[in-house]
């Protein structure tokens, strides 16, 4: 890791630091907040889908996960956010590694299926409430999931509770800093991941199978494995989401932010990790700052997809590559001429 | 990675083209007369006509899911608005301000979002109030602009979260909608009048069975339960029960196929989407069975009846308000051919709903005004001067009842019956403008 | 039972038509040009669109209106992939990226419907009213039309593959893309011209669908999850056989599962069904051979 890219780092992230004490507008936290979180998810589903290679559809259903049970514990069962924070994620992992170990026998494309299969389904049992909610919340018909209404709608989900400081998007500023640990975390262990031995192994995997299982690398349990951790992270963001917003519906885990992430995970660049997450801050605010124009917003965020993968089809981090090269090669030409 | 000089260029024109047109749509989407400086030129030459100056401007937000499954929804918030928007504006506006109105998009209302809207709303364009039928589903942006005690005004069912409202006051939150809970019980109850008293006959005296299908939402599986509580209760049997899931339905074949099977006197749908229940009507009539046909809401949209034409006929729905708007009434016709010249259409409920709720913010404000001095930003005030006054809708009057409900006269549940595309109120009988008759397809079936 | 059979058969038959207009579409150019296209479903919304414009706004005679859909939507088809994809296709870019880019110009183009026509429900008229019965079932005359429009344009894809040296050659490039230029033909033109086929069929489902339901801008977006799956179940490589089998197949489990079950259980029963048969035969039912 050499010295500039470190400074830009450090840089980058003081920055993300300082901007509550520059510019605390509402507004502006809660949109970061939620860039964030969506980064977090995005980063882990490149995990998968960049990294190994995988048409992994299903990621998103693990961030529903993640987030209703940590909700539902909290709702229902009166545990506190801080377990839920913890035993969310480990459930995700342990469900993914179960979902993979069935269905990556399957093969590339039927995975992918199976995987938004699993999705769709997942969400449809959440619309239709998953049975009754436990104990005097059941009274009234009010079911487990809360259907289409959401969960939280009418007991808010209780947030996260740091002695008398009380962490959710009432209080922007608190939980600013708390997302931005959060996703630096994230951002931190998937680097580590990628960068072992075993995140090579995984890589080796998706440009040669054959090679690398010549070389002892087991497909399946690597595979499984990296498809958990993956699927961990989006558990994590889930759970964050969850105790932050109080409240949780349906459509978090549907077509609309499907696409969104699947813009975000693409447009950033398959196989980097700081690709969606700037590519989450890119199309996070977009998205936001032109809600006003309804559907010329989609028109425009379209329009740009289209030219700029047309312009550099890996991405954003294939633009950022070409403008450093750029940079680079004037200053080589600078310094010879 | 290399760059041709023609992926540079097409690259480059494609930007430009998305700036071009980015930017001229963000032009002739800005309202006119955008910024206080424009509204007082504006205003000041009209005001020059008319004798008054503008003092100001008034941002209204209104949050609305213009892309996404319910966009004709959103669209019918939008319409509401502008159509109040430009009438009180042409008016001379409220107390010497002109309305400008500030429009988001909340899409598929996920909380995230539609917090963020809020804030922008309400941080960033500083709005004075914010109407909409509904922000999201979950009702998330009530805790937001309760936060900031800023209005929100608003149209949805306050059974589901009577409880909440109990506990936690929304001092700035106004709904205009009275209880769903007349829906389970009103039409079973007057349904059971019009047979005892002989308006209306059943198609055999000892058939009382009733076919209900619903589908897999709150909504429509409550309303279900309760009307089939209240005809059971009195006596009837349900010869179908049956649930579809909720979205889009457009196969009622099976459906229909058990209802025929027993021919019932009555048929229920209660998934309201109207495409849903236009479907079931339309395939319903390809081999009906002789028996009334109740429907949930969606007999309120314009495109029910322009999608089925002379189909719609009979069809009996319902209302949990006086909803003046309907035939037989001066002030809801002339309401009507108002609102068909402003919009150019037919409009949809929410149209009325956000409409209405411009009017009942200009007579608080009018008041707090002339009571206390009050201006646009001191909204504790004008909050005041909503609860203490009662307000009008249409005719009847409304009062804010201890959870900022729509209640009083204006509450009381009504009937309608669709003939030749006009909503008639068949019930109560001091409201009615017609006796309910048997539905066309008696006749030939 | 006969009534039972007779609407089970009708239910299928009709189902399995508008589903296999769609998934062949989707096959052609998956065996084809080897990517998914996600404007697949944004095809059919035009098509509903266009012609909805047509016959009612304009006034124009059914029957035109049907017919100059199948240009146009073959010039869709065509310059999508033309001015979009083909490049990337060129730079090698990755099958994800290709799905993507697919999705953002379907997405354009809905969002551009949704800001010509709005969102409000609209409806085709039927081209012809009334309908028969039979043993039971009713089969109102346009349901006869879906039949009989989806077979004549499966019978003019097939003669058109068979019989035609642009069938051939569109083969040729499914089988072997490397060699297809080697032998003269232009790739690159195969793949709009399959673009544009596709984009026909997905254009004349929409049409139909958009007269039974009622048209919004995510009219396609339901369509294409459909045939999405189906196309999956049958496999990409299964060709226009596999593609109508599978279709047919899903269409009468449907209906089966509906006349006796609640509504409502069926979703997850087909997917939970097409998720065994993904595991069992991962490459799809019936492609031939191993993989």
């Amino acid at each position: 890791m050499n010295y500039s890219k470190f400074a830009v780092l450090i840089f980058v992230i003081g920055s993300l630091f300082l901007i509550p004490s520059v510019y605390p507008s509402p507004f502006f936290l809660q949109l970061l907040i939620t860039c964030f979180i969506f980064a977090m998810v995005c980063e882990s589903w490149d995990l998968s889908m960049g990294y190994l290679g995988l048409f992994n559809f299903g990621h998103l259903a693990f961030f529903g996960i993640g987030a209703y049970f940590s909700g539902i514990l909290a709702l229902y069962y009166d545990v506190s956010p801080w377990i839920g924070l913890v035993v969310s994620p480990i459930v995700c992992f342990f469900l993914g590694l179960a979902l993979s170990l069935v269905t990556l026998r399957a093969g590339g494309f039927a995975f992918c299926l199976i995987s938004f299969a699993f999705q769709m389904m997942l969400e449809h049992w959440i619309r239709s409430g998953g049975g009754s909610a436990p104990g005097e919340y059941g009274r009234g018909g009010a079911t487990l999931t809360g259907g289409t209404l959401g969960l939280g709608a009418i007991h808010p989900i209780p947030p996260f509770q740091l002695g008398p400081l009380e962490i959710s998007s009432t209080y922007k500023i608190p939980a600013y800093y708390f997302t931005l640990i959060f996703f630096i975390f994230s951002t931190y262990c998937m680097y580590k991941l990628m960068n072992s031995r075993f995140g090579l192994a995984g890589v080796a995997l998706r440009d040669s199978e054959r090679y690398g299982v010549s070389r002892g690398i087991n497909p399946l349990t690597y595979t499984a494995i990296f498809m958990s951790i993956s699927t961990l992270f989006a558990g994590l963001g889930g759970a964050v989401y969850v105790h932050l917003m109080q409240v949780v519906g349906p459509e978090l885990i549907g077509w609309s932010n499907l696409v969104l992430m699947c813009c975000i995970v693409e447009f950033g660049g398959l196989g980097t990790l700081l690709g969606p997450a700037a590519a989450s801050f890119l199309l996070t605010s977009l998205t936001q700052y032109l809600a006003g124009l309804g559907p010329y917003k989609t028109i425009i965020v379209g329009l740009l997809m289209l030219f700029t993968l047309l312009a550099w089809p890996t991405g954003m981090a294939g633009a950022a590559y070409w403008v450093k090269s750029r940079i680079l090669s004037k200053r080589l030409s600078r310094m010879s001429g | 990675m290399g760059l041709s000089t023609k992926t540079t260029r097409i690259f480059i024109v494609g930007i430009v083209i998305a700036l071009l047109i980015g930017g001229s749509v963000g032009y002739l989407m800005a309202p006119t007369g955008v910024g206080v400086e424009e509204a007082r030129e504006e205003g000041y030459q009209e005001g020059l006509k008319a004798g008054k100056y503008w003092k100001g401007v008034i941002k209204i937000g209104v949050p609305a899911p213009l892309t996404g499954a319910l966009a004709s929804e959103g669209e019918d918030f939008v319409a509401g608005a502008k159509w109040a928007a430009e009438e009180i504006n042409e008016m001379g506006g409220i107390i010497g301000y002109k309305i400008e109105l500030v429009t988001g998009d909340t899409e598929d209302f996920e909380a995230a979002k539609v917090t963020a809207l809020m804030e922008k709303l309400i941080n960033e364009d500083k709005v004075d109030a914010i109407m909409c039928g509904y922000g999201s589903q979950s009702l998330v942006e009530l805790d937001v602009c309760n936060k900031y005690n800023m209005f929100y005004f608003y149209a949805a069912d306050w059974m589901t979260w009577y409880d909440k409202w109990q506990e936690k006051k929304y001092p700035y939150g106004f709904n205009l909608v009275s209880s769903y809970t007349p829906y389970r019980w009103h039409f079973p109850q007057t349904m059971q009048e019009w047979i005892d008293e002989g308006t209306l006959e059943l198609p055999a005296p000892d058939n009382k069975k009733v076919a209900i299908v619903y589908s897999d939402n709150y909504y429509s599986s409550w309303i279900a339960e309760g009307l089939r509580e209240e005809f059971e209760k009195r006596g009837w049997t349900t010869t179908v029960w049956e649930m579809v899931p909720f979205g889009t339905v457009t196969e009622w074949g099976p459906i229909l196929a058990k209802i025929r099977a027993d021919p019932p006197a009555l048929v229920i749908n209660t998934d309201y989407i109207p495409s849903n229940e236009a479907a079931f009507v339309e395939q319903f009539l390809e081999n009906p069975t002789k028996s009334h046909l109740f429907i949930q809401y969606a007999p309120w949209c314009p495109e029910y009846v322009e999608l089925l034409g002379e189909k719609s006929d009979g069809t009996i729905f319902n209302s949990p308000n006086l909803d003046v708007y309907t035939s037989g009434n001066i002030w809801g016709e002339e309401l009507l051919e108002r609102a068909k010249k402003r919009l150019g259409r037919e409009p949809g409920s929410y149209v009325y709903y956000v409409y209405n709720m411009f009017w009942i913010y200009k007579r608080g404000l009018e008041w707090a005004h002339a009571a206390w001095g009050a201006e646009p930003k001191d909204r504790d005030l004008i909050a005041k001067a909503i609860e203490e006054r009662t307000a009008y809708i249409g005719e009847s009057i409304v009062i804010f009842d201890e959870i900022h409900c729509a209640s009083g006269e204006y509450a009381i549940p009504t009937l309608y019956q669709l003939w030749d595309g006009v909503r008639y109120t068949v019930a109560p009988e001091e409201y009615a403008s017609l006796v309910v008759k048997p539905p066309p397809w008696w006749e030939t079936a | 039972m006969i009534e039972d059979i007779s609407i089970i058969l009708v239910a299928t038959l009709v189902s399995g038509s508008l589903y296999s207009l769609m998934t062949i579409g989707l096959v052609l150019v998956s065996g084809t040009a080897r990517y998914f296209n996600f404007a697949h479903g944004a095809f059919a919304t035009f098509g509903a669109y266009f012609v909805w414009y047509l016959f009612v706004v304009q006034k124009m005679d059914y029957r035109v209106s049907f017919l100059l859909l199948i240009p146009v939507a073959l010039a869709v088809g065509f310059l999508m992939q033309r001015y979009t994809v083909q490049s990337l296709i060129d730079r090698e870019a990755s099958d994800l990226i290709l799905i993507l880019q697919t999705f953002a110009v379907g997405s354009i183009i809905e969002s551009t419907i949704l800001l010509i026509f709005g969102g409000r429900l609209k409806r085709c008229p039927y081209p012809f009213e009334g309908h028969i019965s039979i043993g039971g079932a009713t089969m109102s005359y346009h349901k006869l039309l879906i039949l009989l429009a989806s077979s004549l344009l499966i019978i003019a894809l097939i003669t058109l593959l068979y019989k035609t040296k642009l069938g051939t050659a569109m083969r040729a490039v499914a089988q072997e893309k490397e060699a297809a230029p080697l032998v003269g033909i232009n790739v690159n033109r195969i793949y709009g011209l399959t673009l544009g086929i596709a984009s026909i069929m997905a254009g004349v489902a929409g049409y139909l669908i958009g007269c039974m339901e009622f048209m919004t801008p995510t009219l396609g977006g339901g369509l294409m999850s459909g045939a999405f799956i189906i196309c999956s179940l049958g496999g990409t490589r299964a060709g226009l056989r596999g593609a109508a089998m599978t279709s047919y197949l899903v269409a009468f489990m449907e209906s089966a599962l509906m006349r006796y079950l609640p509504m409502y259980d069926v979703p997850p029963i087909i997917f939970a069904l097409v998720i065994i048969g993904l595991i069992i035969r991962p490459e799809g039912l019936f492609v031939r051979g191993a993989r």
